[in-house]
């Protein structure tokens, strides 16, 4: 009795499992996308990486910073604005918790 | 007649064969190592700041190779760079050749065999850093941990 409902729990969590999560890297391209922004896969999601660890370290101290290193870094032609959607995409994406450097900017 | 001429061909055409240079890996002005660096004014630091910033994927990649060497190779690959920075022009136009003619020249690369590739191995790559690295201060020794 016990037993069996022990393995009806777990059937029952195994069940409701959120389906395994597609490739984070994938979701930023396809995110980028909508904002016109293509290139290689890989290039975007290092860089969407690398602005994380330039807030964390320190290298980039404030939005304006991360927008600049991301335009100077998208393909040429590309825009201010697609720099900003770049940086909202990669901190929701790599570091949701660096979000907050976004309403400081908003607020500045 | 055609006999003489034939001859004459054949006679140009040995000394032409035997005039060329032996051949060798001579350098150039901007082989092996790029002309911006031979002629920048900048530190490694500000080099590698200019990377940092306008060739990070590069950067990286230097970055975590320099980190996967043990702390001697990379001190000594700090040094070496220091030592090729603090070179005039005709000093390192001289480095260029001895690494392109004797490939036992340089005793870092012995050790870590791209020790040096984020300031030598690419032109777009050496364009880009010396157009942005007068920007950066000299001495910031911190663009060496990534």
């Amino acid at each position: 009795m016990k037993l069996a409902s022990i393995v009806s729990i777990v059937a029952f969590a195994i069940a409701l499992a959120a389906p395994v999560h597609a490739d984070p890297d994938v979701d930023f391209a396809s995110e980028l996308h909508t904002y016109g922004i293509y290139g290689q896969k890989d290039y975007n999601a290092w860089i969407g990486k690398i602005v994380c660890k330039r807030l964390y370290n320190g290298v980039d101290q404030d939005a304006y910073k991360s927008a600049q290193f991301i335009f100077n870094n998208l393909q040429k032609g590309s825009t201010t604005e697609q720099s900003w959607q770049f940086l909202g995409a990669a901190l929701r994406a790599y570091c949701p918790d660096e979000l907050p450097v976004l309403d400081r900017a908003a607020a500045h | 007649m055609p006999t003489k001429l034939s001859l004459a061909v054949a006679t140009l055409g040995l000394t032409a064969m035997a005039l060329p240079a032996v051949a060798s890996a001579d350098a150039t002005d901007d082989y092996p190592i790029p002309h911006r660096m031979i002629i920048t004014t900048c530190t490694a630091e500000q080099i590698l700041a200019a990377a940092r910033d306008f060739t990070p994927i590069y950067y990286e990649r230097y970055i975590i190779d320099k980190h996967n060497r043990p702390p001697d190779v990379q001190q000594a690959a700090e040094d070496r760079i220091h030592w090729f920075f603090s070179l005039d022009a005709a000093g390192r136009r001289q480095y260029s050749e001895d690494t392109a003619t004797n490939v036992y020249y340089e005793q870092v690369a012995t050790h870590w065999g791209n020790w040096a590739k984020i300031f030598f191995n690419n032109k777009g790559v050496a364009a880009k850093e010396t157009d942005h690295c007068a920007d950066y201060p000299p001495d910031d020794q911190s663009v060496w941990d990534g």
